[in-house]
């Protein structure tokens, strides 16, 4: 298969930063080549996953962050 | 007050004013993503710990002092300091690396030794805890690119930019972190997968 455009291209397009013209495109190839969607169906996937990481902060220092804000004082006017 | 209604600019005026509630939710609504940041980059709990208290600290420090500008942009604004200051702690844990137990505690303080090995990755088949070690496993130049694409939203440009490389590099170092990270995950998958590994 050959596709118009390049891997660079295809990670814009998984970003949402492609120009519309590289996402058509990839949509186009997509349709035609089960292959290569699936493979972008495994990145999204993936990509999906590492925005919904997240490390919960842990609670002693959030405490810690909460008191010092209320010790600290306001510069006033 | 309802947190998802108040916007950060609103949130900030509040706590300006002397409304701690305001700052408390402010706090609530950002303190997971800056402490995935900083831990992510210094790859170590403990250290992400103090870290976190010394970004929000600085924040109050600015806020509370009116040196802070609001434009809108309070969480890039915060990202920022936490991968400032992230990045200059790694610098010098790297100049005088300390040899860490499996749990992120320093070996000096303890007795036991023990060290994070590949059994110890397989064990953790939720793909949350797997995901936090492989992305600790990838080389600094592809981790610091998907730090900054995930979690502080910067655009590959920007990335770019601010790492001084050109946007093909930045796209080369995220497409090759992605690839890892696929690898690394099918690998682990398949290595626990029940089906293969009958009782």
């Amino acid at each position: 298969m050959t596709l118009n455009f390049t891997p660079h291209d295809a990670l814009k397009c998984l970003y949402k930063e492609a120009s519309n013209e590289t996402e058509e495109k990839i949509n186009i190839a997509r349709k035609e080549y089960p292959s290569f969607n699936n493979e972008v169906l495994k990145l999204q996937s993936l990509v999906c996953s590492l925005d919904l990481f997240l490390i919960k902060a842990p609670v002693n220092t959030v405490d810690r962050i909460l008191q010092y804000s209320k010790n600290k004082q306001v510069k006033s006017a | 007050m309802k947190n998802v209604k108040i916007s950060d600019r609103e949130l900030l005026l509040l706590y300006k004013q002397g409304d701690e509630q305001a700052f408390s939710m402010l706090l609530e609504r950002h303190k997971d993503r800056v402490y995935t940041t900083v831990y992510l980059i210094v790859k170590d709990k403990y250290l992400a710990e103090d870290l976190l208290q010394e970004v929000f600290i600085k924040a109050i420090t600015m806020i509370k002092a009116d040196r802070y500008k609001d434009e809108g942009k309070f969480l890039s604004w915060i990202l920022r300091i936490a991968h400032n200051m992230a990045i200059d702690q790694y610098r010098k844990a790297k100049r005088s690396p300390i040899i860490m137990m499996e749990d992120g505690s320093n070996i000096f303080n303890t007795l036991a030794f023990s060290e994070t090995s590949f059994e110890d990755v397989q064990i953790k088949q939720d793909t949350h805890d797997l995901l936090k070690v492989l992305i600790k496993e990838l080389p600094d130049s592809q981790r610091e690119v998907l730090v900054m694409r995930h979690y502080m939203q910067m655009s590959f440009q920007e990335i770019a930019a601010s790492t001084n490389v050109s946007i093909n590099t930045a796209l080369g170092r995220m497409r090759y972190a992605l690839i890892n990270l696929r690898k690394k995950l099918q690998q682990n998958t398949v290595a626990y997968d029940p089906k293969l590994y009958p009782t």
